[in-house]
């Protein structure tokens, strides 16, 4: 049988997916399904060691046995953190996009590069950078020391988590601003030089042509920032190590799945217990749902609004 | 004819790449191995390997330790040119992950395991089993009850230490104490402060310091555990009995806001209040640095820290001594610890006359006797030449070593963060409970509510 060019082409594209599908299928969709298996066990992780189906017990320790005040702190703290780094970051780094768009600015590739270095810089560099500046002989103690103030920074209970959002924020800044940068940059100008003819002022060009025009980026940023930051961990591990007011859920699975981390006893009982880290990842994982769908809902309204 | 060729190319060339990308990402390096008939020599205790080994290593960050190990190994591999030792060190808090992973690929040979803590007593339900236990009774650490070496060392180490099920499982390093204070003794000495030896002496000398504008205390509180891991040493210090107190507290017959408990959570705020202003953001590794640069005349830390602060100043002059009780005793206050890491092999490791060679050149006298010299442990093997003067200083403050309570107390699965004594959880530490009482209260609501489920 003959095959038409059309459907040899389809074949070809398949195969060309195909490498990727079935890395996807890998290390994406099949460890995620049975993570939601594992849910259901006491596996410790640790190779060859036996583990049986348990039902809902590991979901029912942390749900039930687990202080229940904790709990809610956890997943409080957890939801303030991406909250407070989608809404910040999406702020400044929309303002900071649309200052370095500006072909009248002298030095805007320099000041992209510099505001894109903490991304380049990676986790590990950007969080010794801070903890040395906010240690007790370091620039933020000594300028706090000229009005005669005092701060623990990482040390405090109330400070630490703050800082910690701010880290973040600032770590993660320049990705969303070079997204913000592209999204400005397929703006026809035609648009705005009509809109100068018609007599708009700069803030009606933003909010008539500038927002609608860029809400499909804004929705992608906004998304990736709020899945993001529900699950991030490294920062805090190596800022804080969950001390201090700092634990989110994210921080308490690596707890219990890894025992990486301050309060290992404390918060988990015991380490290696993956099981159990995959119960408290399901309840990350339908967080992270709730939040992710309830933004496109609103995104995809305002959209449609525009 | 063109067609069909293309095809075929086609296809060939994107199976022979995913292959390749499939392949690429199972590519592990092949530890280096004797063969499966190695070659081997037996000499009067150990036998030896002639063929070419590397012996992976993973230790946990400790400098004095890791420059001791390496040391070490490089004497190790003197002896034996045939065997390198490759160590990887990790920070304290990802070694467990290490472990997992490490053992899981069947890519280490030598590894810190420990033993001392993973019994659980009867009155403590539902606890989980350490990962310790899960590691031996899965068949991961090397049994190495019937090694000629295992006589070399104290067998009351052996038995405390390195002993799970009635098999021995590894060479502990040296025993540690971590309820007490360093102190810097040119400060002392120049304002005629002596070593306290009751609670209120202690307390004379933090104001005395105070009154000559001298920080009494610093600590790497921002770490939170340095500060917060000295409740346990107020528990050795004024409990006569540490494991009636831990059982009594889950029977109901102690509480953390009884009498008796009470004024363990006072003194423990009197003590906070001696830190300096900001303890709370000293960064643990900093905090040598601070001490020996004279920014307090005192801190509170574990004995291992001593070759740490030599290593800092080798002219700083300094001494430590246990948290006092209330009362002066016949002998000075004693150190409470715990034994250290002990040194195991992979019992699924290709090189195990290699792994059994390196724990039998660690067992010899001489060997372990410069090891212990140069990290500043109280050692484990017994008739060892102390030269560590830090060492020869505790000699009156060992006379009754006792384990650490915080090894003693078993937590509740679940319980609130408030549970035990979270001194870091005072105002005066930054924390926001303003009383010892209130902070007890709270401790006890947090272990009733845990203790209620677990029941």
């Amino acid at each position: 049988m003959m095959l038409t060019k059309t459907s040899w082409n389809k074949r070809i594209i398949i195969l060309c997916m195909l490498p990727a599908i079935l890395f996807y299928l890998l290390l994406g969709i099949i460890p995620s399904f049975l993570t939601f298996i594992f849910s259901f066990t006491n596996i410790s992780g640790i190779l060859n060691v036996s583990w049986k189906f348990i039902g809902l017990a590991n979901y029912k320790e942390f749900l039930l046995l687990q202080n229940y005040r904790d709990t809610i702190n956890t997943i409080e703290r957890t939801i303030i953190f991406a909250f407070a780094v989608t809404l910040i970051q999406n702020i400044l780094a929309l303002l900071v996009a649309l200052l370095l768009n500006n072909n009248m600015l002298k030095g805007r590739n320099f000041s992209r590069a510099v505001v894109f270095l903490p991304s380049v810089l990676g986790v590990t560099v950007t969080c010794y950078v801070w903890t040395l500046f906010f240690t007790l002989d370091g620039p933020a103690s000594t300028f706090l020391q000229w009005f005669g103030l005092h701060s623990s920074f990482f040390g405090s209970q109330t400070a630490a988590f703050p800082l910690v959002i701010f880290v973040q924020i600032w770590m993660s800044l320049g990705y969303a601003m070079v997204i913000y940068l592209a999204g400005l940059q397929g703006i026809p100008t035609e648009i705005y030089e009509s809109g100068i003819i018609d007599g708009t002022t700069p803030s009606q060009a933003f909010r008539m042509i500038t927002l609608p025009m860029l809400w499909p980026t804004i929705t992608v940023n906004v998304l990736m920032s709020v899945i993001g930051s529900l699950s991030v961990v490294q920062t805090i591990v190596l800022i804080t190590g969950g001390a201090n007011n700092t634990d989110t859920l994210a921080m308490r699975i690596y707890n219990s799945a890894f025992g990486v981390g301050k309060q290992i006893q404390q918060i988990s009982g015991s380490t290696l217990r993956q099981g159990y880290a995959a119960a408290q990842s399901m309840v990350l994982f339908v967080i992270i749902l709730i939040f992710t769908i309830a933004a496109q809902y609103l995104m995809s309204r305002r959209d449609k609004q525009i | 004819m063109k067609k069909s060729l293309m095809k075929a190319v086609t296809i060939v060339l994107m199976t022979a790449l995913l292959f390749t990308m499939l392949i690429g990402c199972g590519v592990k390096d092949t530890p280096k191995t004797e063969t499966s008939t190695p070659k081997t020599e037996t000499t009067a205790d150990v036998t030896v390997s002639k063929e070419p080994v590397v012996l992976k290593m993973i230790e946990h960050s400790n400098q004095a330790t890791n420059d001791a190990i390496k040391a070490l190994n490089e004497k190790f591999s003197k002896k034996y040119p045939n065997i390198t030792v490759e160590s990887t060190v990790v920070e304290g808090g990802q070694y467990v992950q290490l472990m997992q992973t490490r053992l899981a690929a069947g890519d280490v040979d030598i590894l810190e395991v420990s033993t001392f803590a993973i019994a659980i007593p009867d009155w403590a339900k539902g606890q989980d089993k350490n990962f310790n236990a899960q590691f031996i009774e899965n068949g991961d650490i090397l049994d190495i009850t019937n090694e000629p070496f295992i006589k070399n060392w104290d067998p009351v180490a052996i038995k405390n230490a390195c002993t799970y099920n009635g098999k021995v499982y590894g060479l502990n390093i040296g025993k540690v104490a971590y309820n007490g204070i360093f102190y810097n003794k040119t400060i002392f000495e120049q304002n005629g402060l002596k070593v306290p030896e009751t609670w209120g002496e202690f307390i004379n000398v933090c104001k005395s310091l105070q009154s000559k504008s001298i920080v009494p205390m610093t600590a790497g509180g921002k770490d939170v555990w340095p500060i917060a891991m000295m409740w346990s040493g107020f528990v050795n210090a004024f409990e006569p009995d540490p494991n009636a107190f831990a059982k009594g507290l889950w029977t109901g017959e102690r509480k953390f806001n009884d009498p008796k408990t009470l004024i363990m959570f006072d003194r423990m705020a009197e003590f906070a209040s001696y830190f300096e202003e900001g303890v709370t953001s000293v960064d643990y590794a900093s905090v040598i640095g601070r001490f020996v640069a004279g920014k307090a005349a005192m801190m509170p830390d574990g004995t291992w820290d001593a070759s740490q602060i030599t290593t800092a100043d080798p002219n700083f002059k300094f001494g430590y001594f246990a948290i006092p009780g209330d009362a002066k005793g016949a002998q000075p206050p004693q150190l409470a610890g715990k034994y250290d890491i002990s040194y195991g092999g992979y019992a699924k490791s290709p090189n195990k006359t290699a792994i059994l060679q390196w724990l039998d050149f660690f067992s010899q006298k001489e060997n372990y006797s410069d090891f212990i010299n140069a990290i500043g442990f109280i050692p484990t093997m017994t008739g060892i030449d102390i030269k560590n003067d830090f060492i020869k200083s505790l000699d009156p403050i060992n006379q009754n070593f006792q384990t650490n309570f915080e090894l003693i107390i078993k937590n509740p699965k679940g319980v609130g963060k408030y549970a035990g004594f979270q001194i870091d959880q005072l105002k005066v530490l930054g924390g926001s409970i303003a009383t010892p009482k209130e902070l007890a209260d709270l401790a006890q609501k947090d272990w009733d509510a845990a203790l209620a489920l677990v029941k």
